[in-house]
């Protein structure tokens, strides 16, 4: 039986490193072609160089003037190029890892978490994290998946998954099962550069560590939800708890509520909540306190829309009754003041 | 002497270095990890937790990786 385990182990290992191979052919075909655009580069100057020379010597100013504008634009991108080549060449300076190491590898990582598992047919190695609580909220373990057939494709994808294994997502987003996961993806964040080292060169069990220590990490600058809300945030009126998106925020009393406990102003649109909203007693709506008056004369709550001034409709319409029979009067008197001064 | 030193802390630096003879364990990660507290680290030796005071050997493989690393939304 130990034999058999053993053959096993002797066949990952093998894998691993033929994918550790595809992954550094990859990049030294990536450093062949870098390689090939700088030396195009070269024999370019080379050409504006006999070129230069030879209006020089001709005393051809002119020409030699059209030749230092074609200089600059060829050597424009050299120091990037050589740069960017250098760097590539540096990140492959360690030896690929032997079959011994990768073996001694993956027993290591037998000693260092709970549970290993790999399929040989899938070509997947996944470990199981303790249960994770971070500042008290409980997340549960984790189990990290790593393709190893995704090693050669690191720096354009991450090979390996995050799963919840007994999950307590985010109450807002059942796919973030942890601050830092979403649908299955890490957000390496400070560990990124040291996960695709450590898959580069075969140091699996540096990257299950790596990514466990991310998973066991809380960064309150930078979640896809924070701990703070992971339960939801509870309505001031009613103590539900519920998403961010369905909490409301009420600008004049300052605390958050649930959908059933808060409105909106129908004239200004503002978010309230049932304590801080106005009814109009004409229309019948409901307004925020900015929004709704008292009738000057009456002292009825009316809303903007339907006060005439500073009065209600009824107000009004009284005030220009009397008002027209102001003037009725008025005129009457001025009639009669006419009469008699005809008489006299 | 030589040895291999892997930090996983930062870009993942993972070189063979030289050091002096009869340097401890706890010795090299002052040298090496400058003001930072050991507990905060995960240090293995030839992939075991080793004694502050063990002396390193020639070849020993010395791997140093954060306890906690902060993750990000990028």
């Amino acid at each position: 039986m130990v034999m058999a385990i053993d053959k096993q182990m002797i066949r990952l290992a093998n894998i691993i490193y033929e994918n550790l191979q595809l992954l550094r052919r990859k990049h030294y075909a990536t450093l062949l072609d870098k390689l090939a655009y700088i030396e195009k580069h070269l024999a370019e100057i080379t050409s504006l160089r006999k070129k230069f020379e030879l209006a020089l010597n001709k005393n051809l100013i002119l020409a030699a003037d059209k030749q230092t504008h074609k200089i600059e634009r060829t050597t424009f991108d050299i120091p990037y190029l050589i740069s960017y080549l250098q760097q590539l060449n540096k990140r492959k300076n360690t030896k690929l890892p032997t079959l011994d190491t990768i073996i001694a590898d993956i027993r290591q990582i037998e000693d260092e978490f709970d549970e290993l598992q790999f399929d040989l047919r899938t070509a997947l190695i996944c470990v199981t994290t303790c249960p994770i609580t971070l500042e008290d909220v409980y997340l549960g373990p984790f189990e990290i998946q790593l393709e190893i057939d995704g090693i050669p494709d690191v720096h354009r994808r991450a090979p390996y998954k995050i799963v919840a294994t007994d999950p307590h997502p985010a109450a807002s987003n059942s796919d973030i099962t942890h601050p830092h996961v979403s649908g299955g993806g890490l957000c390496e964040g400070d560990g990124q550069d040291a996960i695709i080292a450590a898959l580069e060169q075969g140091r699996i069990c540096d990257f299950f560590q790596i990514v466990r220590n991310i998973l066991m990490t809380y960064n309150p600058d930078s979640p896809y939800v924070s701990l703070d809300e992971w339960y939801g945030v509870s309505c001031y009126e009613c103590g539900e708890f519920c998403s961010s998106d369905e909490i409301h925020h009420c600008n004049f009393c300052d605390y958050d509520f649930c959908s059933y406990c808060s409105s909106w102003c129908r004239y200004c649109d503002t978010t309230i909540c049932n304590g801080c909203q106005y009814r109009c007693q004409i229309c019948g709506e409901i307004y925020c306190a900015d929004c709704i008056k008292e009738c000057k004369d009456c002292g009825m709550s009316v809303c903007l829309g339907c006060l005439k001034g500073e009065l209600c409709p009824e107000c009004k319409r009284e005030q220009n009754i009397r008002q027209e029979q102001e003037k009725e009067s008025q005129r009457k008197e001025q009639e009669n003041e006419q009469t008699v001064t005809t008489i006299q | 002497m030589q040895v291999l030193f892997i930090n996983n802390a930062g870009g993942g630096f993972a070189d063979y270095i030289e050091i002096p003879e009869n340097i401890t364990v706890e010795e090299f990660f002052n040298s090496k990890m400058r003001g930072a507290l050991p507990e905060d680290y995960l240090i293995r030796v030839n992939r075991q937790a080793v004694a502050k005071n063990y002396k390193l050997q020639e070849n020993d493989r010395i791997t140093i990786t954060p306890v906690k690393i902060d993750g990000a939304v990028v």
